[in-house]
């Protein structure tokens, strides 16, 4: 019994004396801020303010957390594990609807790498062109018609897939749609899965590595998507002063980018790299050229002359319509109550 | 003596043959197909680039130190919880028919299916994590805790009864002591159970971990990362399943010699 009594001591000691290690908190003069980002294209802009003194020059002190996705990100406001933040256009919705998140500035452009994708010997990449106002899309309403395509269910692909067939007189019920993430979409298709494929970058760089023929995409099909940059309802309303300054520190730093145009596909490297993104620097180019950051100008046209707005309700119907909301909150969208373009306006 | 070194020997040689036949199986198969499953050599290569470079200002240590910090204590919460009441339900039918419904409810739901709760309930911290994890660890401890007890031989009860000891007597001196290598043998499954679920836990917006590792392997398509994720859970795992065998043969010694 005295064994069992002191092996016991030991580990409950050896893993408190662990735990007590870790417990070491910092004071700081700067004001903390609790950041939340995805590992992607947009939250380079904080590593960037962080890298440039931007953060500490604007006396704030971030607490960044990047997020696999916006599901994550949104769930995280229910035990206010963050303030302010960015995110895409999907995640902004459900996060507006279902957590009263507010929308404070528009951030990467992302309409250009939003595609369906199918292998070259599909029957939907042998005809284009049949619909006159939108030529860069491929297939017929034949062609299109009991398709199985993977698309990530709620997002910015499952809109543009509905765009697409909605030009062929389709709709989703008129295909089969596999849904799965776009992470796993793309190794899926890759293994023989399905017909036709949605992805998004940086997967969609990987599709045409593979010689894969982009059919449909956000530009071809007339949609616009921009990300987000968000702010809790609580930080709002308990913070605003810090959250203005959080506004000011990350456009500072999508100057930065912007200004530096042949170093950034470096700094996108690095910060991938350092994120776990395995990337390379000509995916990074890419993306830097393909997904711009709007600069605050066009940001506060944005918010203030109905082009976020629009771009909302525009994904509100499509997920009216797939029956994912209710008319209820499509309405509270529609009141553009979630916009907050004060913070903007005042920079 | 001899003897004994033959058998060692002879446990090494095929401890060597059976990997090195696993490896071979595992570079064959990644000849036709490298960007599915690539070569043991790639992601000996991957081991290398995450050793060298801090993945979200993690060292691959700090990554893994990180999981075990919540598999550990975990498994401590799991066994702070499930021996004493294993202890009393194996012990005593009524705190049993008290117990038993409820465990009996809640024993098949996986801890996966607790997250959207935790998360509202808990947020996305390390308690979360934590007790997810210790979710998935107490049930085999607790139910090989009150199988050791129910399988205590008789006849051991019946010496402390001779000898008038008291119920808190038996139960410490003789049930625990004969229970233990039953407990043990849970805690070893609770270790395992908590690898599995520390990698769902990790995935609610993790900072650090080998969970976090593997869901950014995938979220950012690099198969090698989440095979150097695995193989990070199956050599810590069965590291810490050594340390356990040790720890079971220094407190329970006749269970050794009756091997």
């Amino acid at each position: 019994m005295k064994k069992i009594f002191t092996v016991a001591v030991v580990i409950l000691l050896a893993i408190t004396t662990v735990f007590a290690n870790g417990a070491k908190e910092e004071t700081s003069s700067l004001d903390l801020i609790r950041v939340s980002h995805h590992p992607y294209i947009h939250g380079l802009p904080t590593t960037v303010a962080i890298d440039n003194g931007i953060y500490e020059a604007n006396g704030l002190k971030p607490e960044v957390t990047m997020y696999g996705g916006g599901a994550a990100q949104n769930e995280a406001i229910a035990s206010d594990a963050w303030d302010v933040g960015t995110t895409g256009l999907a995640g902004a919705v459900v996060g507006c609807i279902g957590y009263d998140m507010k929308v404070i500035g528009a951030t990467v452009y992302d309409g250009k790498t939003i595609d369906i994708w199918v292998r070259p010997d599909s029957d939907l990449a042998k005809t284009k062109g049949q619909i006159s106002d939108h030529p860069e899309v491929y297939g017929t309403a034949d062609t299109w018609k009991g398709k199985k395509i993977i698309c990530q269910g709620v997002s910015n692909c499952s809109l543009v897939l509905a765009k697409t067939l909605s030009l062929f007189g389709l709709t989703t019920k008129d295909v089969e749609v596999i849904d799965m993430t776009v992470a796993q979409a793309y190794p899926a298709f890759r293994a023989g899965e399905a017909d036709a494929v949605a992805l998004w970058a940086p997967f969609g760089y990987l599709a045409a590595d593979q010689g894969w023929v982009k059919v449909s995409s956000a530009e071809a099909v007339g949609v616009d998507f921009y990300n987000l940059i968000i702010a809790t309802d609580k930080a709002v309303k308990e913070k605003p002063e810090l959250v203005k300054r959080w506004l000011k520190t990350y456009t500072e730093g999508v100057e930065v980018i912007r200004a530096n145009q042949d170093k950034a596909p470096e700094w996108l490297y690095e910060f991938s790299m350092d994120e776990g993104i395995t990337t390379n620097v000509n995916d990074c180019k890419k993306e830097i050229a393909l997904r711009p950051f709007p600069t605050v100008e066009q940001q506060k046209d944005l918010m203030n002359n109905g082009g976020l707005l629009n771009m909302f309700l525009n994904f509100a119907q499509y997920m009216l319509e797939q029956g994912n909301i209710t008319q209820e909150s499509y309405d509270k969208l529609a009141t553009g109550s979630f916009l907050d373009p004060q913070f903007i306006n005042a920079l | 003596m001899k003897q004994k070194q033959k058998e060692m020997l002879v446990t090494v040689a095929f401890t060597l043959l059976s990997l090195s036949l696993f490896l071979l199986l595992w570079s064959i198969l990644s000849i036709n197909n490298p960007d599915f499953l690539p070569s043991p050599l790639t992601c000996i290569k991957k081991f290398q680039a995450m050793l060298g470079r801090p993945i979200s200002k993690v060292s691959l240590g700090g990554h893994i130190l990180a999981s075990l910090k919540r598999v550990l204590l975990a498994v401590l919460c799991a066994t702070i919880i499930g021996i004493p009441l294993g202890l009393a339900m194996g012990w005593s039918k009524k705190i049993n028919a008290f117990v038993s419904p409820i465990f009996e409810f809640l024993r098949p739901i996986p801890p996966i299916a607790w997250i959207p709760l935790v998360i509202l309930w808990f947020g996305v911290g390390e308690f979360s994590k934590v007790f997810l994890v210790t979710l998935g660890a107490y049930v085999p401890i607790l139910m090989n805790t009150i199988t050791g007890v129910k399988m205590v031989p008789p006849v051991l009860l019946n010496v402390g009864k001779i000898y008038k000891a008291s119920s808190v007597q038996i139960l410490k001196e003789i049930v625990l002591p004969a229970a233990l290598p039953a407990i043990f043998a849970g805690l070893k499954t609770a270790v395992s159970c908590g690898w599995m679920v520390v990698l769902a836990a990790e995935m609610m917006a993790s900072k650090s971990g080998v969970g976090f590792l593997i869901t950014r392997g995938m979220e950012a398509y690099d198969v090698a990362m989440i095979i150097v994720g695995m193989c990070i859970i199956g050599v810590v795992g069965y590291l810490i399943s050594i340390c356990l065998s040790f720890l079971e043969r220094r407190l329970c010694p006749w269970k050794t010699n009756l091997e």
